[in-house]
């Protein structure tokens, strides 16, 4: 640093522009009781299940052997899940961010198909590809692979649905800061595979992170792509929404304190997502 | 080479800068994008030290990659690698190519000391100020070894005080380097380069040593890069004949007979403005007579640009009779001043 320089250290080189001017002035006086009655939507609901939950018998509700089976299997299920969207997320998102190829648009489109298909679409179709008498099936039966109503099939229907989640994220966030640090890296004499994994990685580490998270999070609440494709077996393919809807009929209690386990991991989820782990870039 | 409507073919010697000097939009930064591999030209050529760069032709296609150059870039923006310390963005080449960790810290932390920015090898992109991020980035650009170092406007984007010293650090390491350096600014070109290829409208209409180009130039889009007035006409003994018949005299530059093209050049403090209408004493020697095309303030005076001469006229002065564009003035050249010589035949070669 030179006594020239008139900037103080330790001034942002970019200053965020929205940071100048208070945002709140902007807002219509109209909107925000709107905005209230659809917080009290999602909120009323969360309130009246917690109200129903009988906190005595809530331990003895959530580690009985049935509970404990479905805990244990959502967890190891959502987690396989979750490593296979990175896995295949990472390069979709890359190919479709960073590639031109013929019918991208239509490419794009049929990688989020999983989003707005309803799961139980989605696992007859899982099932229809997979299944003994699928598309697939006969090639898998000559390899003595067998993933219909399976725990792969538990995976397999949880990484269909949670996959685009993980590309959306990553693929927006390499779009909008663009291939520029990747161009100084070439010049800079790395290869394409060392600039990758010491450019591209790091830097959208913040999106994968907030990708994964959100995988996880539908992982875990997947429901109907799972009963279609995996069926409803305890300890194989029964996880704990499947375990919550099983339960509703038989013992409403134990139904109830699985939910709100699932609402405490999901609201810990939203938290880890949405602590904007990019905001401190700017400084 | 041909993209993006840029048409262009340029030489740099070894060890010496050429600036590509052209305003925003004339195909500097796509000229520069080109050599270094990010961008691909429609059809093009490159040679370094002899040795094929690349090469797109109907009958060949070798087009390296960005990686496998010998070529450096530098940036309007800095853009250092916002998760790694200035250090670590300098040794980032280093470690790329296969050197250790502390070689490369090594080699770093010796370009962070050539560019004066050592106090800064800890430092996170995001705490440096403009000027600071830039020597760093330079020191990054150093260290991978380029032959070549390619500058695409380094220092637009900085405030003046940081400018002052990036320029300073750059006419430091651009000594007995061989380096590009694309601009639109004439301070920078004349500070830093050698040699000076002006570009408008994706095609190099002049190019030479830099100082030849800005004291001597060619085309009327150098001369107002320059600054400078620019008539060409036809050489007669002591200066030359516009094409109206208008006798401009001058001091010769050069030995070229009568009756050949040539340019005359004078800048604005030699030149007098006088209103045709004014009603003032009109001065007859060496003088013309033009249109106004444009006026604008600058520093203490008015500046008037006027069949293709450039004057300034004092504001006290200009109170009373404003001149406006459109008036008819006369111009009057200093003929101890105003430099006539040699004209191109054809725009583009280097006669400079």
């Amino acid at each position: 640093m030179t006594a020239s320089t008139p900037i103080l250290p330790g001034t942002p080189a970019v200053q965020r522009h929205d940071s100048h001017w208070a945002s709140a002035g902007y807002v219509p006086p109209w909107l925000p009781p709107i905005a209230v009655a659809g917080a009290l939507l999602i909120l009323v609901p969360l309130i009246s299940m917690a109200t129903r939950v009988e906190w005595a018998n809530f331990g003895a509700l959530v580690t009985s052997p049935s509970s404990l089976a479905a805990l244990a299997l959502s967890l190891r299920t959502s987690l396989a899940a979750t490593a296979l969207c990175i896995l295949l997320g990472v390069p979709m998102a890359m190919v479709l961010a960073r590639v031109d190829f013929p019918l991208k648009s239509l490419a794009r489109t049929l990688v989020l198909v999983p989003l707005v298909l309803p799961p139980v679409v989605g696992g007859l179709a899982l099932l229809y590809a997979f299944g003994r008498r699928g598309l697939l099936g006969g090639v898998m039966n000559l390899l003595g692979i067998d993933i219909a109503f399976s725990t792969t099939a538990v995976v397999l229907a949880q990484t269909f649905v949670a996959l685009p989640f993980m590309v959306l994220t990553l693929e927006s966030a390499l779009r909008s800061r663009g291939a520029r640090y990747e161009g100084v890296a070439a010049t800079l004499g790395a290869r394409r595979g060392y600039a990758f994994r010491h450019v591209t990685l790091p830097l959208m580490w913040p999106a994968l992170v907030a990708g994964t998270v959100l995988c996880f999070a539908r992982a875990l609440g997947e429901f109907g792509a799972t009963l279609t494709f995996a069926g409803s077996l305890e300890g194989v393919t029964r996880t704990v929404p499947l375990e919550i809807y099983l339960q509703r009929e038989v013992d409403p209690d134990a139904a109830v304190a699985l939910s709100l386990l699932l609402i405490v991991i999901a609201l810990v989820i939203v938290g880890l997502a949405y602590r904007r782990p990019g905001s401190r870039r700017a400084q | 080479m041909a993209s993006r409507g840029l048409n262009a073919r340029v030489t740099v010697e070894p060890g010496r800068t050429l600036a590509l000097l052209g305003p925003n939009g004339s195909g500097k930064s796509s000229l520069l994008g080109v050599l270094a591999g990010l961008l691909r030209p429609d059809a093009g050529s490159a040679r370094l030290g002899g040795v094929e760069l690349f090469e797109i032709s109907p009958s060949a296609v070798r087009w390296p990659r960005p990686d496998e150059r010998p070529i450096g870039l530098l940036g309007q923006e800095p853009l250092l690698f916002p998760h790694l310390s200035a250090l670590d963005n300098v040794a980032f080449s280093a470690r790329a190519t296969g050197s250790s960790r502390s070689d490369a810290r090594e080699l770093a932390m010796s370009w962070l000391r050539a560019v004066d920015a050592e106090s800064l090898a800890q430092s996170r992109p995001g705490a440096l100020s403009g000027g600071e991020a830039q020597r760093v980035a330079i020191a990054r650009a150093l260290a991978a070894g380029p032959s070549v170092l390619l500058l695409d406007e380094p220092l637009a984007a900085l405030d003046v005080d940081s400018a002052v010293t990036v320029r300073a650090v750059l006419a430091d390491v651009l000594r007995d380097r061989t380096a590009v350096l694309a601009t639109h600014n004439v301070v920078d070109a004349s500070m830093l380069a050698d040699d000076i290829a002006v570009l408008h409208s994706g095609l190099i209409v002049e190019s030479g040593p830099a100082r030849n180009v800005l004291a001597r130039p060619q085309h009327p889009f150098t001369a107002r890069m320059a600054g400078r007035g620019l008539i060409r006409g036809m050489r007669t003994e002591s200066g030359i004949r516009m094409q109206d018949g208008t006798e401009l005299l001058g001091a010769p530059a050069d030995d070229a007979p009568a009756g050949t093209d040539a340019m005359l050049t004078v800048r604005p403090g030699a030149v007098r403005v006088t209103q045709v209408d004014s009603g003032t004493q009109r001065p007859t020697r060496n003088t013309l007579t033009a249109t106004i095309t444009a006026v604008e303030t600058h520093a203490e005076s008015l500046r008037v640009w006027a069949g293709g001469l450039i004057a300034d006229l004092d504001l006290e002065r200009a109170r009373d009779h404003a001149p406006t564009r459109g008036d008819a003035v006369t111009l009057q050249i200093d003929p101890a001043v105003a430099v006539v010589y040699r004209a191109c035949a054809t725009r583009g070669i280097i006669c400079n």
